[in-house]
């Protein structure tokens, strides 16, 4: 049978299950508390899945299956380790999250640090990181759609996430997380299928030991050069840091019904994360050593290819797991990009008790939905733009939230609250002359940015002596 | 083959301490 019809069955059984499982959390009394973080009601096991299916982007799949099918194990030392050091730091935070009872990152600088300045530069920040994080999804969901389903590669294809992405972040954060269960459990199921198939003669424990020690291989014998390995070192620390701060993550630990909860999903997020790094790595070797692709091709096509040395529905099943992370992703960031507009950015001018708050959270809700669809067009035109690759965007994007984020969510006693907009101010632009403009790597301007962040608080007396106001700025606490 | 074992011991590390810490940082309740 043709791999085509087991293509068209998969994404045709994909596309009704997430219609039927997300169609159940469109509620009639939504509230801004409901739509942002499900009211604070999330159980460790939702919390845990939709933290896992956030964390397994097409940047973490695609993106790094191919530079390890180029690089080898630079990569995994890189992105992997990178990534999951990020995580580290997690449990620090939870306590100071949660004791705020805040929607949002941004809101939460505002209220620990008293400056809605700050909370508005952040917000904004964080909509343009998240477009350009969502462009990765859009471009990696049009590929492998196209694939799939044998149709152009182009808008039509890229449309359809379109659908999928607002369709479950229309109906918010419970819509999210009961999408996001459905998605982690194909995603896990894709990866762990294709590791046991990808061996030609079967899953045999002697060979694949050798696989994923390389051995044969020529690289293997090779030693790093110490530009490479600073070069790793620095993306390790960027992303990990990147990963530290990221707002998809914090608000994953805001939304836990219990403190108990986070600290549950914290502990058992990376079991799960980890399991699918083992099986995309075991699978990504696997191919490296047995199927040489020709020539070189768009990243999400070659991964797809890579697909096509598996049995039928194993690659079906693979292929449908880039889909679902993609979707899984996207939704998320979606929801964060169009909280930045319209909560933090445009914040609700009615007071609490007063006579229009009903009807304000409902035009507030709608005005949420009119945001996260132009947020999702910008993004699937933007998808269609001469951008860079996966992991460039996913480098700019996270080097900005580590800027952000880094300081006042891990060292809150470092923070100068006065200079705090000053610096981050400075901070970004100084990050965006570097890499936009004088073409520095995202990894080493933001380790410099850092450093100049940490100086500026360090020495804040000598910029601002005590009892004096930047520009006549006077900082107010929030009520 | 250095990289590749320390890839893999870090890695390990990495997926449980976090589970570690938190355990601690609650106060043990988890």
């Amino acid at each position: 049978m043709s791999p085509l019809i087991y293509y068209l069955a998969a994404f045709g059984a994909y596309t009704v299950s997430i219609i039927l499982i997300t169609g159940q959390s469109f509620g009639w009394n939504e509230t801004k508390k409901s739509f942002y973080i499900g009211s604070r009601r999330i159980s460790m096991m939702p919390s845990t899945a939709t933290f896992c299916a956030t964390w397994i982007s097409p940047l973490s799949f695609v993106g790094y299956s191919m530079w390890l099918y180029r690089d080898g194990y630079v990569a995994f030392l890189a992105s992997v380790n990178g990534w999951l050091l990020g995580l580290l730091f997690f449990p620090f935070i939870v306590r100071r999250l949660r004791e705020k009872y805040v929607l949002s990152l941004p809101e939460w600088l505002w209220r620990t640090y008293g400056d809605v300045r700050v909370r508005k530069l952040v917000a904004l920040t964080m909509i343009f990181l998240y477009i350009l994080y969502l462009v990765i999804q859009f471009r990696a969901f049009g590929i492998t759609v196209s694939y799939m389903l044998d149709i152009p590669s182009g808008f039509a294809a890229t449309s359809l996430i379109y659908l999928f992405v607002l369709y479950t972040t229309f109906g918010g954060y419970p819509s999210v997380v009961r999408s996001d269960v459905l998605n982690l459990f194909l995603i896990m199921i894709g990866v762990t299928v294709a590791a046991c198939f990808a061996l030609p003669g079967g899953f045999e424990p002697k060979e694949a030991f050798d696989v994923i020690l390389m051995k044969g291989s020529p690289e293997t014998a090779r030693k790093l050069t110490f530009a490479e390995t600073f070069s790793a070192f620095a993306i390790m620390l960027s992303w990990g840091l990147g990963v530290a701060g990221n707002p998809q993550y914090a608000v994953r630990i805001i939304a836990c019904r219990t403190k108990r909860d986070a600290y549950g999903m914290l502990s058992v997020s990376p079991f799960i994360v980890g399991w699918f790094y083992i099986c995309v790595t075991f699978f990504v070797l696997v191919c490296k050593a047995k199927y040489p692709l020709p020539g070189s091709m768009e990243e999400t096509l070659a991964f797809a290819r890579l697909g096509q040395f598996l049995p039928d529905v194993a690659g079906t099943f693979l292929l449908i797991s880039v889909i679902a992370a993609a979707v899984s992703t996207a939704n998320s960031q979606l929801l964060l990009a169009a909280c930045s507009l319209c909560y933090d950015l445009f914040p609700s001018r009615v007071s609490a008790g007063s006579n229009e708050e009903p009807f304000e959270e409902d035009r507030f809700l709608l005005l949420n939905r009119v945001a996260i669809t132009v947020i999702a067009s910008i993004a699937l035109v933007l998808s269609h733009a001469n951008l860079p690759d996966y992991l460039m965007l996913g480098r700019i994007s996270w080097t900005l939230v580590a800027i952000c984020f880094f300081y006042p969510l891990f060292f809150p006693r470092m923070v100068v609250k006065d200079m705090l907009f000053y610096v981050l101010s400075v901070a970004l632009l100084l990050q965006s002359v570097l890499v936009f403009i004088i073409g520095i790597s995202p990894e080493y301007a933001m380790l410099a940015v850092l450093i100049l962040e940490a100086v500026l608080f360090k020495f804040n007396g000598y910029f601002m002596p005590e009892g004096t106001a930047w520009f006549g700025y006077k900082r107010e606490e929030p009520r | 083959m250095k990289l590749i074992v320390l890839c893999w011991i870090v890695f390990a590390v990495l997926i449980i301490a976090p589970g570690i810490i938190a355990f601690y940082v609650s106060g043990k309740n988890i």
